[in-house]
């Protein structure tokens, strides 16, 4: 009888469930424990993707049928290098596949960024979507003006969030706490902030063109003639002119400053953030520029943090890799090791390029595993009995599913989508709760 | 709300888009594309990966293309659906510079 492969995947986002759908697309005989350090799966989609794209969040239901295959073991809670280590996996396993993403925000590199109202977006979306390690942040709402720094379209969600009316967020899956603190928010001027020209914003047309059309929100560019210059516009370019080309809504609530060209060199204040520091980047000008403000919110990119041992390219911020193999280093050959997603390919793309990215991955997983006999491994029976030993308690797939649905009903509460789970403490006193209740 | 193959497809049948649609909304048949309405969920990865830009969002069709909107609509669900990338028709090079995306 063949030997069943026993395959590892780290992380339950996009990638994740689309690396264990290629697996058993390709008619691999395998077993696939999906290990997933939070309470919940979904990855990006439930902590990045912005509260008020719902539509986007329902691709869960593709994942939840994936999640539905008898082959996979599905353990939330349960950390790679906190509750069992990388090697303990690769020892049970035929194959580990990382597809942990890119949680760290990339940092700029100026001096005061350690300032008190300087954050990532990493940090600042993780607050608002209520990822469980952002739960104590507070950003400065109480400052009229904030800076966003990126053109990539977490900008756009970032300059959206902070010049929506939050009528607009409410009654989706935003966390309560970031909300109330929305509602009572001081910003009124919001400076987006750009090192390239209009045509190399990294942001969707469709990105832009939904924080354009934000209700009694009037748009300035700091130098409009950046705007229009010369050569055939691009999609993108052209929603720029148009945006520069409307008129002001009869009411201005809000203003969004657009900024080219422009490169922060300093954060300033004693402690707490009170001035952004700008230098032209075209060469047109020499003189810097102030932004006061009291809120910078950089969205400049994100890097991997891979298990310890794995290698992580300081510059890119990924893991080296071949098409999804993970390069072999000084210290070692990391046969049998597998990145996917943002630990791959870096943070680019949308939800559907996993699905792409993942169908590579998994095809060098196959092949791999197809050149030689595979010896016996015990795989997550192993790895769930070693959790047991150490009092680790992995919420499996129906125990998230009850989850969801106490989510969803403490939502109708107060007539959200949902609330979302705080972390893992929470889940498992709600698990617990509903376990002593009787049917 | 969707996405829609417009008339570029027909003809060509790149099939990129299909590898990057994360609820495999489209399905074909053996001129073309087309997009189930009731799955897509308006991310717009396909958009930029068709080589003869066929696929637009629903409010950016252009006005010559919108009977496409019935057609996807109609034709879609019963033909099967496209989840791998499969060889382009046999004019669909020809055709692409005949459309002017050489």
């Amino acid at each position: 009888m063949a030997v069943q492969a026993q395959i590892a995947i780290v992380g339950s986002g996009p990638a994740g469930f689309y690396t264990a759908e290629a697996l058993l697309r390709a008619g691999l005989d395998c077993s696939i424990g999906l290990y997933e350090r939070l309470p919940a799966p979904y990855g990006l989609v439930r902590y990045g993707v912005a509260p008020d794209h719902p539509k986007l969040k329902s691709v869960t239901a593709v994942f939840d049928r994936i999640a539905a295959d008898p082959r996979i073991r599905y353990c939330g809670g349960v950390e790679v290098g906190r509750d069992v280590t990388l090697a303990e996996l690769e020892a049970h396993h035929h194959a580990v596949v990382l597809a942990c993403g890119s949680p760290i925000g990339r940092q700029l590199g100026v001096t005061g960024e350690t300032l008190d109202g300087v954050m990532s977006s990493a940090t600042f979306v993780g607050w608002y979507n209520a990822h469980p390690d952002d739960a104590a942040v507070q950003p400065q709402l109480d400052h009229p003006t904030a800076a966003v720094i990126g053109m990539g379209n977490v900008a756009m969600d970032v300059c959206r969030l902070l010049c929506t009316d939050v009528g607009n967020l409410a009654g989706h899956d935003a966390a309560p706490a970031a909300l109330a603190a929305l509602a009572g928010s001081r910003v009124r001027e919001v400076h987006l902030i750009a090192r390239g020209a209009p045509g190399a914003a990294k942001c969707t047309v469709k990105e832009l063109r939904e924080l354009g059309a934000l209700p009694g929100l009037a748009v300035r560019f700091a130098r409009e003639a950046a705007v229009f210059e010369a050569g055939e516009p691009t999609d993108l370019v052209s929603e720029w002119r148009a945006l520069a080309a409307r008129p002001d809504p009869p009411y201005i609530e809000r203003t969004l400053h657009v900024h080219f060209y422009s490169a922060p060199v300093a954060f300033e204040g004693a402690g707490r953030l009170a001035a952004l520091r700008l230098r032209d980047s075209s060469g047109a000008a020499t003189t810097e520029r102030v932004i006061q403000c009291g809120l910078a919110v950089t969205c400049i990119g994100y890097r991997g943090r891979p298990p310890a041992g794995v290698p992580l390219d300081d510059r890119s911020g990924v893991v080296p890799n071949a098409g999804g193999r993970v390069r072999a280093t000084r210290a070692g050959s990391r046969a049998g090791l597998y990145v996917v997603g943002w630990l791959k390919r870096g943070p680019t793309g949308v939800i559907g390029t996993n699905r792409a990215d993942a169908v590579e991955t998994a095809a060098c997983v196959m092949e791999d595993l197809s050149g030689s006999a595979i010896e016996p491994r015990a795989g997550s029976a192993a790895i769930e009995a070693l959790l047991r030993a150490r009092a680790v308690r992995p919420i499996d797939f129906a125990a998230w599913q009850q989850l969801d649905r106490w989510e969803r009903e403490r939502g109708l509460a107060c007539g959200a989508a949902r609330v979302k789970v705080s972390g893992l403490p929470e889940a498992y006193a709600v698990l617990d709760a509903a376990a002593s209740t009787p049917a | 709300m969707t996405h829609v193959v417009t008339s570029n497809c027909t003809g060509c049948r790149f099939t990129e888009c299909v590898t990057v649609c994360p609820v495999e909304c489209f399905h074909g048949d053996a001129e073309r594309l087309y997009i189930d309405p009731g799955l897509c969920i308006d991310c717009g990865a396909c958009i930029p990966l068709c080589p003869v830009k066929a696929i637009y969002d629903l409010v950016d069709v252009p006005a010559a293309q919108r009977e496409w909107i019935a057609i996807n609509a109609e034709r879609a669900a019963p033909l099967p659906v496209m989840r791998a990338k499969q060889a382009a028709l046999p004019d669909a090079e020809a055709q692409r510079v005949a459309l002017g995306f050489a």
